[in-house]
């Protein structure tokens, strides 16, 4: 992942993005013990030029190949690592990305999407696998309430949530 | 009989509760891993799940 996260610094220091932060599997797994996850997903805001292209991604997979990285599917290889760059495309997402934690990764600096902010992503993708995650991520880790109601009510989040953590608590018995 | 039942699932009760605390507490201890040291168990998994994957697959 250190080759991947030093690409990444590049794309914002050669202002390919504005500004990038972890999401995703990889995301969780800085907040909640390790579970199994197979790419790194990349929640990024499009570069002032970029940013009203209706492919945003064309830029940063120019710059990608021409230095021999190569396309998988909805991932680009880096090193190791598949990564799947998603624009930050919502308020939410945008705001996710701008308040992301600042980390350090084996000497590299990069950002993490703030927990309370990753539950209101996947509480809005709402996929299985999200589902099956936001109750793994609520039993194991302590959020700041504050916050997250304020993100969870300034979003409509509210309901689902509680719908949602009461369906898992009633079947939990 | 029924003293004995009753003794037989008071001692399955607490070792459930020792069970479920152990799994707490081993989740914690993960969860409070450095990043970079979590990075390498899901790195490790990913290997695990291929391997699973290939011998499903032969």
């Amino acid at each position: 992942m250190e080759e991947a996260i030093k690409i990444l610094n590049q794309l914002r220091e050669n202002s390919l993005l504005k500004d990038y932060a972890i999401c995703g599997g990889v995301a969780l797994v800085y907040y909640i013990e390790p579970l199994l996850t197979y790419d790194l997903d990349v929640m990024f805001i499009p570069s002032e030029k970029d940013k009203d292209k209706i492919d945003v991604l064309s830029s940063i997979y120019k710059y990608l190949t021409d230095r021999g990285y190569q396309e998988s599917k909805e991932h680009i290889i880096i090193g190791d690592m598949p990564v799947q760059f998603i624009p930050a495309s919502d308020k939410l997402t945008k705001e996710a990305v701008e308040k992301a934690r600042e980390i350090n990764y084996h000497g590299q600096n990069t950002k993490v999407i703030l927990a309370e902010y990753l539950l209101a992503i996947m509480l809005k993708t709402l996929r299985p696998k999200d589902k099956e995650r936001i109750v793994k991520f609520v039993d194991e880790y302590n959020f700041d309430r504050e916050l997250l109601s304020k993100i969870l009510n300034g979003y409509a989040l509210n309901d689902i949530f509680s719908s949602l953590i009461g369906a898992h608590s009633d079947n939990a018995g | 009989m029924l003293g004995e039942m009753r003794e037989m699932g008071d001692n399955i009760g607490k070792i459930l509760k020792r069970l479920i605390a152990g799994k707490s507490s081993l989740r914690k201890e993960r969860a409070n891993l450095p990043f970079e040291e979590k990075i390498k168990i899901v790195i490790k998994l990913q290997e695990i799940a291929e391997n699973i994957r290939q011998s499903r697959d032969t």
